[in-house]
């Protein structure tokens, strides 16, 4: 990225990051207010996959997994300990790295489709350990009455200027030799290796960063849920946040803002059209998947080459049609967002 | 001492020695030329030097210490550069980007650095932008400095492979096929730039079927085929051995 281009993206994403900081000045009523609060959370996971997805190439549909370990690590240090939520906020991206350094493993042999089902895999056992353990998580029945960092206005005040930190740390790391470290791994490993890359540490550390911001988002879930349940965490999660990161763009930090934001408020717009709701929301993204500029079909486009160009020895590649499916599964599994 | 020896070393691929036991040598400073027809071992060879592969048997040593057995990114760090014969750039990002990548091993800002944009950091970048556009202008890729990979045309692409190697400062660099599918005008900038290169004291490994640029540019010339070493020398030798001639020739005994 050269420099004026670097600049350009900081000064557009500031330019949202204001607006995003005016709007409770203009009187939003407090339920589609939650809706804008819900979107700024969905962001940071939304950061977390342009540095995996976008950057490096490693497609993960097991970021709600992460999501829950930071929620429910918030959570559980809170109520069953007593924790402050200070130190619970710090405590809760850090054991979501952690994880992410288990989950970031299997990359080093996985790739494309093989490497996509682990990661599910990876959210699943999350979840179906959260539901079971239920001394610690409460397991279905939920954790409940988890205090909050700061309250109201100042949450989403404090939420925002997390989100411009990450976005922030998100576009200097694309223009540093780390993130094209990443990219040159995304775009040929072999090449990468060859020119002095670590391949595996880079991987692990796309892995953990983008753990540490999903864990990030799930502490911001908890303070405005105020109450977990595993069912908050499942699949459809994970593909929404692939739907809005290919939305956004992939590797576009600006992109990625604007899609979380619209993808988390789309259902709620839509309220008002009752039972066809879903079917318009899903229609409403295939029309901007194919559409607008904005959303970089080149980019989809390239990612969905590399999921046919995986390595033959690993067994038969995806072809068009299950790379296409993908795409399109994750268009339509938006249903239940926002509203569970 | 030579900059890099190969002793016995050997690459079976299940039934396939694609390697057979090549003893194989460069100097500092020096180009030496690898040929040998087509699916001679070429390509496993420089690929089992630079780590790709691990040898079967056989070692190699670099500067007088081993490093077969090690991994790609340790021995390009060790001063050990190549291109592939099958272009491998980062195509999506710019030329700038690409030789940029080559400056990976020299990098010391860490991922604080980078979050923060400590002067470290900005003192490294800069360094390196200067030098990036240093290589750019040496391999006369200035003008194409924020173009696309992609969009390059072939010829192009194969020396943004060679800034890119460069750009690491190698001791021996291994080219393979540089000048295949190049056109004649093509061919000549090639073949100046690699003395220039050679000019500044980095060894060269040159796979090529491009016989007069062989000629022209190789010290010694090393001749493979089925895997084994069968001549080497200078090109004027290997030219009147009998056994090179049989490799690309064959015997034609049978019509006699």
């Amino acid at each position: 990225m050269t420099k004026p281009a670097y600049w350009k993206r900081m000064g557009l994403m500031a330019a949202v990051f204001l607006v995003l900081a005016l709007v409770p000045l203009s009187g939003v009523p407090s339920y589609q207010f939650y809706i804008l609060e819900r979107g700024l959370q969905n962001l940071l996971v939304v950061l977390s996959l342009v540095i995996l997805l976008g950057y490096t190439g490693q497609l993960s549909l097991g970021q709600a997994g992460l999501v829950a370990v930071g929620a429910y690590t918030y959570g559980i240090l809170c109520v069953n300990y007593g924790l402050s939520p200070w130190l619970g906020l710090l405590a809760a991206p850090l054991m979501a790295g952690l994880v992410g350094v288990i989950l970031g493993f299997p990359s080093f042999k996985l790739t494309g489709p093989f490497l996509v089902v682990n990661t599910i895999a990876f959210a699943e056992i999350v979840r179906i350990l959260i539901l079971n353990n239920e001394k610690l998580t409460g397991g279905p029945f939920g954790l409940n009455r988890i205090p909050t960092i700061v309250s109201g206005l100042r949450l989403y005040y404090f939420m925002l200027v997390v989100a411009w930190l990450a976005a922030v740390g998100t576009l200097r790391l694309s223009r540093s030799h780390i993130g094209l470290a990443f990219k040159a791994i995304r775009e040929d490993e072999v090449a990468a290796e060859s020119m002095g890359v670590h391949v595996r540490n880079y991987k692990l550390l796309a892995f953990v960063i983008s753990a540490v911001l999903a864990g990030l988002s799930g502490v911001f879930f908890a303070n405005l849920a105020g109450y977990l349940n595993p069912d908050s965490f499942t699949f459809n999660e994970s593909s929404t946040y692939l739907l809005m990161v290919v939305l956004g763009g992939m590797s576009n930090v600006t992109g990625g803002i604007l899609s979380s934001l619209a993808v988390t408020s789309l259902p709620e717009v839509l309220r008002f059209m009752a039972r066809s709701r879903m079917v318009v929301y899903s229609l409403i993204l295939l029309l901007l998947l194919r559409y607008t500029k904005v959303l970089q079909v080149e980019n989809l486009r390239r990612w969905m080459r590399r999921l046919r160009a995986a390595p033959p020895q690993q067994g038969p590649a995806a072809g068009p049609g299950q790379a296409g499916d993908v795409a399109a599964s994750s268009a339509t599994a938006g249903r239940d967002k926002v509203t569970g | 001492m030579s900059l890099l020896t190969t002793s016995r070393l050997t690459k079976r691929f299940g039934g396939i020695v694609a390697v057979n036991e090549v003893d194989f040598n460069v100097g500092a400073g020096e180009i030496c030329g690898l040929i040998g027809p087509n699916g001679s071992g070429k390509t496993t060879l420089v690929n089992v030097i630079t780590g790709i592969y691990k040898p079967t048997a056989g070692g190699v040593s670099f500067e007088g210490q081993p490093i077969h057995g090690r991994a790609p990114h340790e021995i390009c760090a060790l001063g050990v550069g190549r291109t592939f014969q099958n272009i491998r750039l980062l195509l999506t990002l710019s030329v700038f980007d690409n030789v940029r990548l080559g400056a990976h091993i020299h990098t010391r800002a860490k991922l604080h650095d980078v979050l923060f944009q400590t002067g470290k950091l900005r003192r490294e970048e800069k360094e390196f932008a200067e030098r990036i556009d240093a290589v750019l202008e040496f391999t006369g890729l200035r003008p194409l400095r924020n173009e696309v990979a992609r969009n390059l045309p072939y010829g192009r692409q194969k020396i943004v492979e060679i800034a890119r190697a460069l750009m690491a400062r190698p001791k021996l660099l291994l080219l393979d096929e540089p000048a295949a599918g190049l056109n004649s005008s093509e061919k000549g900038q090639l073949r100046t730039l690699l003395q220039k290169i050679r000019e500044t004291g980095v060894a060269i490994v040159l796979i090529e079927h491009e016989m007069a640029m062989v000629e022209a540019l190789s010290n010694r010339v090393f001749v493979l085929n089925y895997g084994k070493k069968i001549s080497q020398g200078t090109f004027a030798e290997i030219q009147r051995d009998a056994a090179v001639i049989e490799a690309y020739l064959g015997t034609g005994g049978a019509h006699a």
